[in-house]
């Protein structure tokens, strides 16, 4: 997606103190933002959309106007994930452990995304929603999550080819 | 890197940028079992992800989200407005001081401590002393006092 020229007369208004500024931008990105923590995180989704936003407000008047806000909106919101994944580390630890434990009767569905998703490191899933959902290019996702931008590549084809193997395995 | 890694890695790339296969790939994968048969994995893989379709927030949450951050804003405005109303303290306290020791040294002329017409000068300055730090004082409370109360209407 391209970064929209009228962000930036929004963020002025928002650096003003326009309250209702914020709300335009609110409503601009709220579906991909939600979609992308949705699909990220899952559940807790909306904690998280909230907590985004609350950063966007509370940073916009060091934001530099200058820059793409797209970037830096997905970069506050793969921080708030990557701190909920270390929270949540070891609970989902626990949850795999169980589903993995011999008496489980669990199966993942063939064709049940979310399951296979929960197969990726936290790192491989949030790039792949980048890259694939979001359309962020290998250089924009290097600076969302601060890595090079090797890692990037390598991390997205990491996530293929686990998810292959896990439709394999299940198919 | 074998000539079918790399079909395989283009595959996968053209996958993920949602991009057609190029012929000369297509005109491989005729004669390669192994990449058709990875196209094909891949193929069920992003129709998968394909079916993860978007999610919509509901308006509860936006309205929610909204509120957080209008209480945020309340709450940041009242931070400087203590702010303000500390440092007119603080900014009035030189003052006050110096009044003060005017009051004790200047006035009293009979201490002898100053000539008379340095008494005169000191007399002056602490007049004019006086009427600065009440301008600032008195001055400030007005503004400070409307905005608290225009906090708490809020």
């Amino acid at each position: 997606m391209e970064q929209r020229d009228d962000d930036k007369d929004i963020l002025v208004r928002i650096q003003k103190g326009d309250h209702s500024a914020m709300a335009e931008l609110i409503s601009r990105y709220k579906s991909n933002l939600y979609s992308y923590l949705y699909r990220t995180v899952g559940q807790d989704c909306d904690d998280l959309f909230q907590e985004t936003w609350i950063k966007v407000w509370e940073n916009t008047p060091r934001f530099d106007i200058k820059r793409a806000f797209r970037p830096w909106l997905f970069t506050i919101a793969s921080n708030l994930c990557k701190d909920y994944w270390r929270k949540k580390q070891t609970i989902y630890k626990y949850e795999k452990q169980k589903e993995e434990s011999p008496g489980s009767t669990m199966k993942a569905d063939p064709m049940d995304i979310k399951k296979a998703l929960a197969e990726l490191s936290a790192e491989q899933r949030n790039t792949l929603m980048l890259r694939y959902y979001e359309g962020f290019t290998e250089t924009e996702i290097a600076g969302i999550m601060r890595c090079p931008q090797g890692t990037v590549k390598t991390r997205v084809f990491q996530a293929i080819r686990k998810l292959r193997e896990v439709f394999k395995d299940n198919g | 890197m074998d000539k079918c890694e790399h079909i395989k890695n283009t595959i996968t790339e053209n996958y993920i940028g949602k991009k057609d296969l190029p012929a000369d790939i297509r005109t491989h994968m005729v004669a390669c079992s192994s990449c058709a048969s990875y196209a094909d994995d891949l193929y069920h893989v992003f129709e998968a992800l394909e079916s993860y379709s978007a999610v919509e927030p509901s308006d509860n949450l936006i309205r929610d989200t909204l509120c957080k951050i209008e209480e945020k804003a309340v709450k940041a405005r009242e931070k400087t407005l203590r702010w303000k109303i500390g440092l007119a303290a603080v900014a009035s306290l030189p003052f006050i001081i110096i009044i003060h020791l005017f009051w004790i040294t200047v006035i009293p002329e009979s201490v002898g401590l100053f000539s008379a017409t340095w008494a005169m000068v000191l007399k002056y300055m602490m007049i004019v002393f006086s009427s600065l730090g009440m301008s600032i004082v008195y001055g400030s409370l007005p503004v400070i006092i409307g905005k608290y109360f225009s906090l708490q209407r809020r």
